[in-house]
């Protein structure tokens, strides 16, 4: 039977016979998985925003890479970070 | 007392986005209202529980991933006064930037959500435009020192300046600021404003950085990648023990 290492192995692309993963980087391959679910739940435009503004872009910017006027970013980002945490705690 | 701000300005207050005069009303109407006081605290909790597990999904993007690199490269040289935030007050210190385990993953999950394989085709205008990949210019000087750590001096930095440390795949770099001055850290990235007098900051890029920039007041000083340093700004005057000194302010290095 698959254990859950080996699963997470082949879920991010790594041989399962390859060295031994460090249990620490097993953990946050597992994390990585979760937030990948969580954001594909989201539309385009939450995920776009949610990823860039993580990326550390202005308001200006994010406002130019989905589009949008700026005023609206705030709000935008408000309620995709209100789903994104909704997702999370489903 | 004025209106009930909106969500999106409340949210706008929050990441040091309002410009004044609006972010006076916004700053008295916030201190006043029990009501809008709670909701800035909510977005402020979502913020906190978003960053916190977006972070290390951030922070996976191997060395290789030039999309990403390029991003952070473009956006250091773009950014203005107007839009930094999150500037915590720093004494003399010693920063800490984490590209984290970058390198330890196979594939960036920032990358494949970009590139549409998440099984979401990308439609509109939310394409953000990416700047064009270009190849890492290979003039200049190679420097590598015996250890393999990089020591840099960037000399006669005053109040006001600011460096940015870009990194793409070691887990830390070091900045040795003046008291007073401030940072904001995020995935690979360290960002340094200038305060107090007229000083020499400190940078070291440890061994086995394989790309690397630092980038001063909008203008690129040092690009490492692989063993290649260029140095697009002032010219470097090694020292015998190996530090790269870069002159900022006036005078002589």
């Amino acid at each position: 039977m698959e254990n859950n290492r080996a699963r997470l192995l082949r879920v991010h692309g790594q041989d399962v016979s390859s060295e031994e993963m460090p249990a620490e980087q097993l953990e946050r391959a597992g994390r990585v998985a979760m937030v990948r679910r969580a954001l594909l739940q989201l539309s385009d435009r939450d995920r776009t925003l949610l990823l860039l503004r993580e990326e550390g872009f202005a308001y200006m910017e994010l406002a130019e890479a989905i589009g949008v006027d700026p005023s609206s970013v705030g709000t935008l980002l408000a309620r995709a970070r209100r789903r994104f945490a909704a997702v999370l705690g489903a | 007392m004025s209106p009930h701000p909106t969500e999106g300005t409340l949210q706008e207050y929050l990441d040091g986005e309002v410009a004044p005069p609006q972010l006076g009303v916004v700053d008295r109407h916030v201190r006043a209202c029990h009501q809008c006081r709670t909701l800035v605290a909510e977005l402020a909790s979502m913020e906190e529980t978003t960053r916190a597990v977006l972070t290390d999904f951030v922070a996976a993007i191997p060395a290789a991933d030039q999309a990403l690199w390029e991003i952070r490269r473009a956006r250091a040289v773009r950014r203005s006064a107007a839009n930094r935030r999150r500037v915590a007050t720093a004494a003399s210190l010693v920063l800490i930037a984490g590209a984290s385990w970058a390198a330890a993953m196979p594939g960036s999950p920032v990358r494949e959500w970009w590139d549409g394989r998440l099984g979401v085709e990308p439609s509109g205008p939310i394409e953000p435009q990416l700047p064009t990949a270009v190849d890492t210019p290979r003039a200049g000087m190679n420097q590598l020192p015996l250890d393999g750590r990089i020591m840099i001096s960037l000399d006669g930095v005053s109040a006001g300046n600011w460096v940015e440390v870009i990194l793409a795949d070691v887990e830390r770099a070091a900045v040795s600021v003046p008291a007073g001055s401030s940072f904001e850290t995020g995935p690979g990235r360290l960002h340094v404003e200038i305060e107090g007098p007229q000083v020499d900051v400190r940078i070291e890029i440890p061994e086995g950085a394989v790309a690397a920039d630092v980038v001063v007041n909008d203008q690129l000083f040092l690009q490492k990648s692989g063993v290649g340093i260029t140095y697009p700004g002032p010219s470097p005057v090694v020292t015998e023990s190996g530090t790269v000194r870069l002159r900022v302010g006036g005078g002589a290095p």
